[in-house]
């Protein structure tokens, strides 16, 4: 193991895979919606710190501008959801499945990705909860910016957050290819939180 | 003579939930495995009377891992766990073999449940 320590090596794997459980989730959710099979990526996890906003840049491998989505969440931990849409899916294809017509307004489009941010970030936080057995409300998703970096958001905005876990996660619907970048951001006392969760999950296995 | 075992999962927590899972009176040699490389070479090493498998995961998945087994007619009882629980995945790993499907996370009843149902406990 090279650079980190066992510990903290088995928190990351405990931590991957309850998202990855969230995931599987948000999969099926969609899968029942569209009523086709999703593939999932493996997701890939990161923590960054606002300390070092330009490593965000690094970290965001699929997605380099997108529409950013937002959804809020508190309880036992508390911090908001940002989600990136790759901007190159084929959106329209998807909005076939769920009965749209052909050409979408703005409007549906708009719609459409809040609804799939609302799967994505609400299978991820709701796995969160039961997996570490917590509670955690969160409200409605709402649009950032329709064409933006998300590390550019994250830089200028003033949001409590001194950690964002980032999670990249690729979800393919047949020949709709679908990327997302879904970033956990929360204060430092939050994260903490996260890990002594962590911990006591890892004591039960 | 202890039953041989693998457990193929990517994840280090996943394994070990497993492995506390497994009834406490079985006598077995537990191989572990962290794709589904690893898991085929326990298999054909004659490590896998059982095998538990993960289906995403690195170098190969175990969608791949049951499409090799069912090739070569092996004989390995194969208990998928997996957090992909969509219908058609379900279908899929039965028909390429697989004894059953358990939803992750895996708790020490449903383990058993599935278990006793399959007559091996």
């Amino acid at each position: 193991m090279t650079g980190i320590s066992e510990h903290e090596a088995m928190r990351r794997d405990a931590l991957q895979e309850v998202l990855n459980i969230s995931m599987g989730q948000a999969a099926n959710n969609l899968a029942q919606l569209i009523d086709t099979r999703v593939h999932l990526s493996i997701p890939r996890l990161h923590w960054v710190s606002s300390k070092h906003p330009e490593k965000l840049d690094e970290t965001l491998t699929v997605i380099d501008v997108g529409a950013l989505m937002r959804q809020s969440f508190r309880g036992t931990l508390r911090g908001e959801v940002v989600v990136s849409f790759d901007q190159q899916s084929r959106h329209h294809q998807l909005a076939e499945c769920l009965g749209y017509s052909e050409s979408l307004t703005v409007a549906q489009s708009h719609e459409l990705t809040l609804e799939i941010t609302n799967i994505l970030a609400g299978a991820c936080l709701k796995g969160l909860a039961e997996q570490l057995e917590i509670e955690i409300h969160f409200g409605p998703p709402s649009i950032l910016s329709a064409h933006s970096k998300a590390s550019d958001y994250l830089a200028r905005q003033s949001l409590p957050w001194t950690d964002a876990l980032f999670m990249e996660v690729r979800f393919t619907v047949e020949s709709i290819s679908m990327g997302t970048d879904l970033l956990i951001c929360m204060p430092g006392e939050y994260t903490d939180r996260v890990f002594a969760l962590i911990d006591e999950l890892l004591g039960d296995v | 003579m202890p039953m041989p075992i693998t457990v193929c999962d990517d994840s280090m927590m996943s394994r070990k939930s497993v492995m506390r899972a497994l009834p406490s009176e079985w006598e077995v040699d537990i191989t572990q495995a962290c794709n589904g490389k690893e898991a085929l070479a326990a298999c054909y090493a004659g490590k896998a009377e059982i095998l538990f498998l993960d289906l995403t995961m690195p170098v190969m998945d175990g969608l791949e891992v049951l499409e090799h087994l069912k090739e070569k007619e092996a004989n390995t009882v194969v208990i998928v766990i997996s957090a992909d629980f969509q219908p058609e995945v379900q279908a899929r790993v039965v028909e390429l073999g697989a004894l059953t499907f358990i939803t992750k996370p895996v708790t020490k009843d449903r383990l058993h449940d599935v278990l006793r149902t399959a007559g091996l406990l």
